[in-house]
């Protein structure tokens, strides 16, 4: 099955802008990404997407710096080519032949000690008893545990075991990973309907917030077993968004949609906000995934 | 957050367990000889060992009449291929559907000929499953290692439709190569006429083990869930369901334990806790499967040993923790180990 064993490529086509800067340094915009986000990246990185030709594995593009470098340590060069292949594939600026192994088998990494994946039905247990963790995190002021206001009634018999196993299996609600080593430290789920997806938990440390919301926001309409045009967070306005948790929510672009009156009730209503993906996005997404499956 | 407990509903089982004369399913596997070597049969069927133990004919009978005692609502013959033992199908078939049981029967459908089709219905089967996997002869075959399976099987359902079946479903199990076929073979049946569509993912069991590269891969798998929420949306008729073979394991140990009102009998009569475990609690050639079910049956999913078993397994990638049919099963007697009775003598 080495068919299967994806291969990147790196697809320069699919850059707005690139510019040589100083130390061996790039700047990138990519192009088909929903919003434009001016990256710097350094030598090692330009280096890693120079050896995506489509021809090589990762085993391959690694044991090629090892060699380039045999200075540097062989758990530093394989989490520096995880982290590129893992972050450019998501800014569609790599490519694969053969299945993307960031999303299931190789994480991507954030830093040293955390990474992101997208969750297996096999990490069932690991995951309930996280979730059964929100109302003690819900009062850590490091993190932020957010549920949608429409499932705070039936909480508990939403994230049953045997519930948790049919959203795994059905992929009714997707789970995105921040992992410690093998450990669940937080995590974004998206319940996908008929073109959007519509934000059910968010548990996470405050400083790994606007990672995980990127990584869940762009890998949803790559994995959603459902058409994805937006992504959707609802607040309940007797209970509003904490200032800070907002402040991410529009820098990264989500935008104002509704405003629901007395929608769980007298007095409670319900204010979403939406995040559109470009056309261009998911055309490009369609198409990748297209050529996945006809593998 | 609400108060409301499932504390509640324990009480509801135990009190079922107690009421209910015997199961409402009975799945039996009449025999594990098999004409086809498929890649992925989970039990092995075809040179399995137990071929030696099988019930004979006279207790196959002993048993069904048993079971017709207790009137179940549905009994189903699995296996292997239980038109291997055809006579003693159509006999058994007979007695059942003459208490008012509904038969139901899963098959590869390589057997099944016009005449048979007809004998079958008239000996009271009802419900019939004829595995299909694919849209195409080339497909259907990789995975069924059998010359001419896909034809044989598509006449099977046709001569099921022809005599008019209550329900003629088809089991599609997706693989790498043929989970793209989904649509397609949703197609071909519906031009047919089958009411039920079942898809199921591969379990790491039996002969997938040794061909583990054929399961797909985890994008595959969402492609082909999509797949089949679109075709869900589009069409009433026939009914497709992506069917989940690990939820019973993890619905049987929490929320039901108190009363399973299903019963799983293997070809030599032992009465498994689930098709997919290797732990039995009985044989009926040791006591009548009422005797078992009074004795405790219904509430087999309380003992510890049974939810340690199935608490191995809550995914579908963790079936090969389980090693069904490649050792020797653990076997208990609930009857003659008298687990409940002790259970009881504890409780007071």
């Amino acid at each position: 099955m080495n068919s299967m064993i994806g291969k990147p490529i790196f697809k320069r086509e699919n850059l707005l802008y690139e510019r040589q800067e100083k130390d061996g340094f790039w700047t990138i915009i990519p192009k088909y990404h929903p919003e434009t986000r001016e990256l710097v990246i350094n030598r090692t990185a330009r280096e890693i997407l120079e050896l995506c030709d489509g021809t090589k594995t990762i085993e391959a593009i690694e044991k090629e710096l090892k060699e380039r470098y045999p200075d540097v340590s062989n758990e530093l060069i394989c989490k520096d080519v995880a982290t590129t292949l893992g972050r450019f594939s998501r800014l569609l600026i790599i490519e694969w032949v053969g299945e993307n192994p960031f999303l299931y088998k190789r994480e991507e990494m954030i830093d040293n000690i955390f990474s992101l994946r997208v969750a297996q039905e096999d990490i069932i247990l690991k995951l309930k008893s996280f979730i059964d963790n929100f109302q003690l995190l819900k009062h850590n002021v490091s993190y932020w545990a957010y549920s949608n206001p429409r499932i705070d009634a039936i909480f508990e018999y939403e994230y049953e075991l045997v519930m948790l196993r049919y959203k795994l299996f059905t992929y009714s609600e997707e789970f995105f990973l921040l992992m410690k080593d093998e450990e669940i430290a937080g995590l974004i789920s998206v319940s996908p309907v008929k073109f959007s997806g519509i934000i059910k938990l968010i548990i996470t440390p405050k400083e790994y917030f606007t990672e995980l919301l990127r990584y869940s926001v762009d890998n949803l309409p790559f994995i959603s077993v459902e058409e994805i045009a937006k992504i959707k967070i609802e607040e309940l306005t007797n209970v509003p968004f904490e200032d800070n948790f907002k402040q991410i929510l529009l820098q990264e672009n989500f935008k104002e949609e509704a405003f629901l009156k007395h929608e769980l009730g007298y007095n409670n209503h319900i204010k979403s906000y939406v995040k559109m993906y470009s056309q261009e996005f998911i055309e490009k997404i369609n198409l990748q995934k297209q050529k996945m499956v006809n593998k | 957050m609400t108060e409301t407990k499932i504390s509640e509903t324990p009480s509801i089982g135990i009190k079922h367990a107690k009421i209910l004369r015997g199961p409402h399913q009975i799945a039996f596997d009449l025999t594990y000889k098999c004409n086809f070597r498929c890649l992925h049969c989970y039990n092995l069927s075809g040179e399995n060992i137990l071929n030696r133990n099988e019930l004979k004919d006279n207790e196959v009978v002993s048993f069904i009449k048993d079971v017709s005692k207790l009137q179940p609502y549905n009994f189903c013959f699995c296996g292997g291929e239980p038109l291997l033992r055809e006579k003693i199908l159509y006999e058994s078939a007979k007695i059942l559907a003459d208490n008012g049981i509904i038969v139901s029967l899963v098959t590869n459908g390589s057997l099944v000929t016009r005449e048979r089709a007809k004998k079958l219905k008239e000996s009271g089967v009802k419900n019939v499953q004829v595995s299909l996997d694919g849209a195409r002869a080339e497909t259907h075959e990789m995975l069924r290692q059998y010359k001419n399976a896909f034809n044989l099987a598509v006449n099977a359902i046709r001569y099921f439709i022809e005599e008019n079946y209550e329900e003629v479903s088809i089991a599609f199990i997706p693989t790498r190569f043929n989970y793209l076929e989904i649509e397609d073979t949703f197609y071909l049946c519906k031009e047919l006429g089958v009411d039920k569509v079942n898809v199921q993912p591969l379990m790491l069991l039996g002969r997938t083990r040794l061909n583990s590269d054929i399961i797909p891969t985890p994008l595959q798998y969402r492609w082909l869930v999509k797949k089949i929420n679109e075709i869900q949306r589009k069409y009433k008729e026939p009914i497709i369901q992506w069917g989940d073979p690990v939820d019973h394991l993890i619905r049987f140990r929490t929320l039901t334990q108190h009363c399973i009102n299903f019963v799983t009998v293997r070809a030599n009569g032992d009465i498994a806790v689930s098709p997919y475990l290797q732990l039995t609690v009985g044989n009926i050639k040791r006591h009548s499967l009422k005797e078992y079910w009074d004795a405790g049956l219904p509430r087999i999913w309380e003992l510890p040993i049974v939810k340690e078993f199935a608490k191995q397994i809550n995914s579908v990638v963790e079936f090969n923790k389980s090693s069904v049919w490649f050792e020797r099963n653990i076997e208990i007697d609930i009857i003659d180990d008298h687990l409940f009775e002790e259970k009881e003598v504890k409780n007071e």
